[in-house]
C-alpha cells in the first residue's frame, strides 16, 4: 500500500524550458571532445609531422638518418655520455632517497612527515632554471664547495665541478630526487610492518628484517622509480646545458643545435624519434613492473 | 635515530643551495663570493630599471595567467569527461592527456616550433600560451580528478532528479565541491607557465623574451648578481602563491 502511495507521487519539474534547452544531450561530448581536439591538434599533431621528418626526406623514404644517429662518432659519443649521465645520476639518486621515502614510512608523528614530505616537494615547484643556476654559483672554483674543503685543508687547488660531468650529475640529482621519493614511498607504504616485526619477533635482528624483509618488498619501488629517473634524465636540456662542457654534451642539447645551429631537421628528427622510442619503452616496463608508480598512476 | 640524522642532513643539502642564492642577490659586489663581502640593493635597482628583465617579467606574468586559464579550462572538462561519461577508449584519452608529462621536453619544444611557424605563431604570446598550456594540462587533469573521485557522486544525481540541468548541477554542486582542488591546478599551471624555458626557447623570438628566457640568455653570457635577484623574486613568488593556495584551502575546510 506504502510503496503504491510513494509511486504515485510525481516528481516535481522545477526546470524551466530555458534550462531544458542548455540541456542538449549531445552537449556533454565537448567535455570530450575540446580536450582531445585541443591536444590532438596541438601536440601529437606537431609531433607526427615533426618524426615523419626522421624517415621521409625530399627524396622518399629513408632510413640514413636513423642509420646515422646509431653510427656517426659523434653522436654516438652524445648517446653514450647520455645513458652514463642517466646512470650516474640514477644510483646517486636512488641511494639518497631511499633512506628518506624509509623514514617517511616509519615515522610516527604525522606533522613530521607533513613536514618531511613538503621540504621534499617545495623543491620541485621552485624554478628549474633557478635551481640549476644557484649551482653554478655553489660549484665554481671560487665557489661554496671548493671554498669550504680548501679551508678545511682536504684540497689545496680548487678541484673542477662544473662544466663537466660532476656538476651536471649534482644538479640532475638534486632536481630529480623528489620523483624518486614520491617512487618510493608509494610502493613502501603498502608494505605491511607486521612481516617485519614477524620477522623481528622470530629473532632477526632489526638490520636482518630489514634487508631480508623490508628490502625485497620494496624492490619494485626502486625499480619503478629508477626507471621514472632514468627517462626523466635523458631527456633534461637545461641542466646539463648550463652545467655541463663542451665535452659532455647531452641527447637533448644535441637535438636543440641541431635545429637551431646546423638547421638539420632531419637528424634532429630522427635523434628525437630515438629518445622518444627509448622513453615509452622504459616507462611501459616501468607501468609493468610496479603499478603504484604515483607519476603513472597520476597520484602526485 | 642515525636515519633521522642522515635525512636532516640531506634535507639540509636538498633546500640550501635554494637559498644561497638570496644573500647573494644583496651583494654589494658583482662576483658571486659567499658570503658576500657587503650589502646592497643595487642589483635590485638593476632589475627594475632593466626594460629587458621588467618587460620580461611582464610578459611571463601575462602568459602564465592566460595559460592558467586555458590549462585549467581544458583540464577540467577532460577530468569531468573520464569521471563522468562513458566511451570506449577511456584509457587512451587519459594517456593522451597526461603523456605530456613525460614525452622529453626538447621533443615537444621541436615539434611546436615546426608546426606553430607554419602558422606564424612563434614570437607571439598565444603561441607561448598555447604551448606551455600543453605541458600544463596534465597537471591539471591529474589534481582535478583526484578530487573528483572523492566526492560524493548522489549530490549530482539528487540535483539532477530535482530538475537541475547537467550544466547547472556542475556549476552548482560539482564545482563548489572540487573548488580547492580547481584552484590548486590553476597555480599549478601559472607557475609551470611562469617557470617554462625548453620550449619557450623555441617559440619564444626576439619581441616575446619571457623572464625564464632573459634569465637563461643572461646566464649563458653575461653573470651578474641581477640573476640572483630575478631568482630570489621567483622564489618568494613562488612561495607566496603556495601560502595563499594552503591559506585558502584551510580556510574552506573550516567553512
Amino acid at each position: 500500500m506504502t510503496t503504491k502511495l510513494k509511486t504515485e507521487v510525481p516528481v516535481p519539474s522545477l526546470a524551466p524550458p530555458l534550462h531544458r534547452l542548455v540541456g542538449i544531450p549531445g552537449l556533454k561530448w565537448l567535455l570530450l571532445l575540446i580536450p582531445l581536439a585541443y591536444t590532438v591538434l596541438l601536440l601529437y599533431y606537431s609531433m607526427i609531422s615533426v618524426l615523419k621528418l626522421s624517415v621521409y626526406d625530399e627524396n622518399g623514404f629513408t632510413l640514413e638518418y636513423i642509420r646515422q644517429v646509431f653510427t656517426e662518432p659523434l653522436y654516438l659519443k652524445v648517446l653514450g655520455v647520455t645513458l652514463k649521465t642517466a646512470c650516474i645520476v640514477t644510483v646517486a639518486t636512488l641511494l639518497i632517497s631511499y633512506p628518506i621515502a624509509y623514514l617517511l614510512v616509519v615515522m610516527e608523528s604525522q606533522r613530521w612527515k607533513k613536514v618531511v614530505m613538503s621540504l621534499v616537494m617545495i623543491t620541485l615547484w621552485i624554478s628549474l632554471l633557478v635551481r640549476t643556476f644557484t649551482w653554478t654559483v655553489i660549484l665554481q672554483d671560487q665557489g661554496v664547495i671548493n671554498k669550504m674543503l680548501i679551508s678545511l685543508g682536504l684540497i689545496s687547488e680548487p678541484i673542477k665541478l662544473l662544466y663537466n660531468t660532476t656538476g651536471v650529475v649534482i644538479g640532475m640529482t638534486h632536481i630529480l630526487i623528489p620523483y624518486m621519493v614520491l617512487s618510493l614511498y608509494a610502493v613502501m607504504e603498502g608494505i605491511d610492518h607486521r612481516l617485519v616485526q614477524a620477522a623481528q619477533g622470530m629473532g632477526a635482528r632489526p638490520w636482518q628484517a630489514f634487508i631480508q624483509v623490508f628490502f625485497p618488498l620494496s624492490l619494485p619501488g626502486v625499480l619503478s622509480g629508477s626507471l621514472i629517473v632514468f627517462v626523466l634524465g635523458l631527456g633534461y636540456f637545461i641542466t646539463p646545458a648550463l652545467l655541463g662542457g663542451q665535452g659532455n654534451m647531452m641527447i637533448s642539447k644535441l637535438i636543440q643545435e641541431n635545429i637551431q645551429t646546423t638547421l638539420n631537421w632531419s637528424m634532429a628528427s630522427a635523434i628525437s624519434l630515438v629518445l622518444l622510442l627509448a622513453t615509452f619503452l622504459l616507462l611501459g616496463l616501468a607501468a609493468w613492473v610496479s603499478r603504484l608508480s604515483p607519476l603513472l598512476k597520476g597520484e602526485k | 635515530m642515525w636515519l633521522r640524522i642522515y635525512v636532516v642532513l640531506i634535507l639540509f643539502i636538498i633546500i640550501a643551495p635554494i637559498l644561497v642564492l638570496i644573500p647573494l642577490s644583496f651583494s654589494s659586489q658583482i662576483t658571486f663570493t659567499f658570503p658576500p663581502p657587503g650589502y646592497s640593493v643595487k642589483w635590485y635597482e638593476a632589475f627594475f630599471d632593466n626594460s629587458q628583465w621588467m618587460d620580461g617579467l611582464w610578459r611571463s606574468v601575462i602568459t602564465a595567467l592566460l595559460t592558467a586559464i586555458v590549462a585549467t579550462v581544458i583540464g577540467t572538462m577532460a577530468s569531468l569527461a573520464v569521471h563522468r561519461l562513458k566511451f570506449p577508449g577511456k584509457k587512451i584519452f587519459t594517456n593522451l592527456i597526461v603523456a605530456p608529462m613525460v614525452i622529453p621536453v626538447i621533443v615537444v619544444g621541436i615539434a611546436m616550433y615546426h608546426t606553430f611557424s607554419m602558422y606564424k605563431l612563434t614570437n607571439t604570446i598565444p603561441g607561448l600560451v598555447l604551448a606551455h598550456s600543453i605541458l600544463a594540462l596534465p597537471i591539471v587533469f591529474v589534481t582535478v580528478s583526484a578530487s573528483l573521485k572523492g566526492i560524493d557522486r548522489n549530490l549530482e544525481l539528487a540535483a539532477l532528479s530535482l530538475g537541475s540541468t547537467p550544466i547547472g548541477v556542475f556549476f552548482k554542486i560539482t564545482l563548489p565541491l572540487i573548488r580547492s582542488a580547481v584552484i590548486a591546478s590553476a597555480l599549478f599551471a601559472f607557475i609551470t607557465s611562469l617557470d617554462e624555458v625548453v620550449v619557450s626557447i623555441f617559440i619564444a623570438g626576439a619581441q616575446t623574451k619571457t623572464l625564464p628566457i632573459v634569465m637563461w640568455e643572461n646566464m649563458r653570457t653575461q653573470v651578474d648578481p641581477t640573476i640572483a635577484a630575478a631568482s630570489t623574486l621567483l622564489i618568494i613568488g613562488t612561495v607566496v602563491l603556495f601560502a595563499f593556495q594552503g591559506f585558502t584551502r584551510s580556510k574552506q575546510k573550516t567553512m
